[in-house]
């Protein structure tokens, strides 16, 4: 007997041992128990051996954002699962990312008020906050250079406060 | 207790808010005087007795005053001068620009903001691997101030200023050769010689947030004991 899912709302049923079913990773890491077999795991095609060539060829050509947008964390979370190819998927994981991190340094770095999805049409969610934090560097040392970092301006939660009419306050 | 000479460097308004302020503050303890002198606002005045040759940089308090918390006491002080015309007198960087501001001066700028000591820099720059020490750890701050506030008093500022952006732009481009192989050859830790904050302040919130993603990732690679460990 075993969960599965329906639309929205998880149900008893009964399963035939060894079928093959699409669960959250929430819900497979709960399940997984290495003394009792309950559910094996299967790698998504991005972690196989197919695609780890890929990526030790040139890291850089993936789309990572249409591969599943969040690589680096999936990734470390399905080690989780006692899979023999472990050592290897964890290998490429930190591979991939350090040859994907010179370009987001560079672009991030250089790109001052332009437009940016294509730079970060292909990186996926992690790299994506890396390019951000790059960005804000570059803004930071331009508002600096042109003078406005010493500008004062005016709070946005100020600038959202309304003005209180006199009807409103306590007489 | 000699309030007076607290009173003779303020003018006006300020004169007036001072001497309540102290007013109200010789009758309570000592915590409310040191609370209500700290309340004073700081201003730059130039004494106006005229035997004195300096002017008196700041706010203090008449020393009779016994304060606990002494080195709370001096918030900050200095004697600058004396200010003769025609004569160069070094200041404090806050004060030359402030005073150029009011078109009291001229500013001289520092010996190593010539063209031919910049170009040498920077083509040493582009020659080695390694940073070169900088004439000052804080050159790109003083060039942006001297050449925004004081271009007149610069000779070929435009020059200047296009030789500093070309060895900044140089630097970043080292600094940045170095965080990729040093994020490549997963190293422990490093260390740049001669960059200035300005530069690490650039990069380093990217590059330290990167360095920790790296490190998760690294530890990934130890065989786990728990599933804790893999949280990301």
């Amino acid at each position: 007997m075993c969960w599965s899912t329906s639309g929205d709302s998880l149900c008893l049923s009964l399963f035939v041992q060894g079928s093959k079913l699409e669960i959250p990773m929430w819900l497979a890491k709960g399940l997984h128990d290495s003394k009792r077999r309950l559910i094996s795991v299967e790698l998504p095609k991005i972690y196989k051996e197919a695609w780890r060539t890929v990526f030790s060829a040139d890291a850089n050509v993936v789309d990572l954002h249409k591969m599943g947008p969040y690589y680096y964390g999936f990734g470390s979370q399905l080690l989780n699962f006692d899979n023999p190819e472990n050592p290897e998927i964890a290998q490429t994981i930190l591979q991939t990312f350090i040859s994907r991190f010179r370009r987001i340094m560079d672009s991030s770095q250089n790109a001052y008020n332009e437009d940016t999805s294509s730079l970060v049409a292909r990186l996926d969610e992690l790299e994506r906050a890396l390019f951000q934090a790059g960005q804000k560097g570059l803004n930071d040392f331009q508002c600096w250079e042109k003078g406005q970092a010493s500008q004062i301006t005016v709070s946005s939660l100020v600038q959202n406060y309304g003005k209180r009419k006199f009807t409103e306050m306590d007489g | 207790m000699h309030w007076e000479h607290f009173l003779l460097l303020l003018k006006g308004e300020e004169q007036k808010v001072c001497e309540q302020e102290l007013w109200e503050a010789r009758e309570g303890n000592s915590d409310a005087i040191q609370f209500r002198l700290f309340k004073i606002p700081w201003k730059f005045i130039p004494s106006r007795h005229d035997r004195d040759q300096t002017s008196r940089g700041v706010l203090r308090h008449p020393s009779p005053l016994q304060l606990p918390y002494s080195h709370l006491q001096l918030i900050f002080q200095g004697d600058l001068g004396p200010f003769n015309p025609g004569l160069p007198v070094e200041v404090p960087v806050w004060l030359a620009i402030s005073l150029k501001q009011r078109q009291k001066c001229r500013l001289i700028p520092p010996e190593w903001m010539d063209v031919e000591k910049l170009e040498e820099i920077r083509d040493q720059e582009r020659k080695e691997d390694t940073f070169t020490p900088m004439p000052s750890p804080y050159y790109m701050e003083l060039t942006k101030l001297l050449l925004n506030y004081a271009s007149d008093n610069i000779p070929k500022a435009d020059e200047i200023r296009t030789l500093v952006k070309d060895t900044w732009d140089t630097r970043m481009a080292k600094l940045r050769l170095s965080a990729d192989s040093f994020v490549r050859q997963q190293e422990a830790h490093a260390k740049l010689d001669n960059l200035t904050l300005m530069e690490i302040n650039t990069i380093g919130t990217f590059l330290t947030q990167a360095l920790d993603h790296m490190y998760k990732l690294r530890t990934n690679l130890q065989p786990s004991g728990s599933a804790e460990s893999q949280d990301f």
